[in-house]
């Protein structure tokens, strides 16, 4: 009787743990909060990442450098003593939540009116998806079509695919002209929804990384990248492996107790 | 979801008593730790994930630090690569925390019926500071190769370096914890006390 309850019980138990674990790959947190918010306001992008960019690798470090009474060797630091500065490189941000990408850009002050950083790719593990900002209804961003300082509210549309030139509906972006156009900054969001519906073959639920490129901007691309343990293959691995050697043990026990 | 959670547990809690009442160890462990596991996921990890992405973050920063390699943003659960020629974050999440390793050691070892009560607490202090340490070395032996490698190491930094250098800390923890005491008992046998 008591052989025959175990034996039912098996079948039982088992199902209970299948019922009981599948729920866990359904389970789902999002570890970062929010921190960002375009509203035309930077100071929100202080505490994250950045770094400086220019659509070639211009030197931080000037030998012979004039600089009106002698000759210097100038290195352009920023504030935490790394190499560039505002001066000769724009200074970029990109943050991705797990549901929308961020991204601030300051323009360098050396070139103010050479402006042309409207296009914008993101990569998702290679697979691109490609953008423009644009004022509402369509007009182009640059430094030529707006002198007037001020804070302007932008449209994000989608580029290089069937969907070109459609607007992004719940992207948004701030556009911020400074006096002299010196300066000019932006901020912009983009949920990752959208990046999929521009192309499909992008997994925004599994993906590894995330790049930005803007080709008139930058040389090289910002990356943002997970690290992720893959804690349910190691748990296994872990199990697999303490419990083959018990399980080696204890054959290995019967085997010399028959002996 | 709080009533159905509710209801959950305590038929968990039924099946337990039945499972130790009709001594099926086995499935006592099982179903124990399974079931501690999956509750301890949809009850805590919404409240501490957050902390210990940063805690990862802030830990990994001083390494970080000294090794002029990296930089923690920790608030943000972020480690920023920045040398000459790249610029990386890596964002340290619920997957990269190690909560999951955590809660699924945690529940196998309070189901494990070889230690008493007040070892499992020494063990479980020292088996959640050592997967902790464990996946802070991960992260910077990651950021150390992606800083000399770039992205162009990043595959190989993170999904073959980095997880065998965690797996290996794990089985070791795991072969300590589980494996070792087993064996020992097996070769050696129960100790009884006379008047107990």
């Amino acid at each position: 009787m008591n052989n025959t309850i175990r034996k039912l019980m098996t079948p039982i138990l088992m199902s209970m743990v299948i019922v009981f674990i599948l729920p866990i790959n359904a389970l789902k947190v999002q570890a970062e909060s929010n921190p960002i918010a375009i509203d035309g306001y930077y100071d929100d992008w202080s505490n994250l990442p950045y770094s400086w960019e220019m659509n070639y690798d211009n030197p931080y470090i000037i030998e012979n450098f004039w600089d009106g009474t002698s000759n210097i060797t100038k290195k352009y630091l920023d504030a935490n003593g790394n190499p560039y500065n505002i001066e000769i490189r724009h200074k970029m941000s990109m943050y991705c939540d797990g549901t929308n990408v961020y991204l601030h850009i300051t323009c360098c002050t050396q070139y103010p009116d050479a402006f042309q950083g409207a296009d914008y790719q993101f990569f998702v593990d290679g697979q691109m998806a490609a953008y423009c900002m644009t004022f509402p209804g369509g007009g182009a961003i640059s430094t030529y079509s707006v002198s007037a300082p001020g804070v302007y509210s932008t449209e994000i549309r989608n580029r290089a695919t069937s969907i070109s030139n459609t607007v992004v509906p719940s992207a948004t972006g701030m556009y911020t002209v400074n006096p002299g156009n010196v300066n000019n900054e932006f901020e912009m969001k983009i949920p990752l929804a959208e990046l999929k519906k521009q192309n499909p073959n992008i997994n925004i639920d599994h993906f590894n990384t995330i790049e930005f490129f803007t080709p008139n901007l930058m040389y090289r691309r910002i990356v943002n990248s997970g690290v992720s343990t893959a804690p349910y293959s190691g748990i296994l691995l872990c199990i697999v492996i303490v419990g083959g050697v018990l399980l080696f043990m204890n054959m290995r026990e019967k085997k010399g107790s028959k002996i | 979801m709080t009533i159905f959670l509710i209801i959950a547990i305590v038929a968990w809690g039924y099946v337990l008593s039945v499972l130790k009442r009709g001594k099926l160890d086995f499935w006592y462990f099982l179903i124990g730790s399974v079931g501690s596991f999956v509750f301890a996921l949809v009850i805590l990890v919404p409240m501490i994930t957050e902390t210990l992405t940063n805690a990862v973050a802030a830990v990994s920063g001083i390494l970080g630090k000294i090794s002029g390699f990296y930089k923690a943003y920790f608030q943000y659960g972020i480690l920023f690569i920045n040398n000459r020629d790249y610029n990386i974050s890596l964002s340290i999440d619920y997957e990269c925390s190690g909560i999951i390793e955590i809660l699924a050691f945690l529940a196998m070892l309070w189901f494990f019926n070889v230690y008493h009560f007040y070892e499992k607490i020494v063990i479980s202090m020292v088996g959640v500071f050592w997967i902790f340490a464990a996946n802070v070395l991960r992260i910077f032996a990651i950021c150390t190769l992606i800083y000399f490698g770039g992205n162009d190491i990043y595959y190989l930094a993170h999904t073959i370096l980095g997880r065998i250098i965690f797996y290996v800390l794990s089985i070791i923890l795991y072969f300590h914890v589980f494996t070792r005491p087993q064996i020992l008992r097996q070769k050696i046998g129960h100790f009884h006390y006379e008047n107990s």
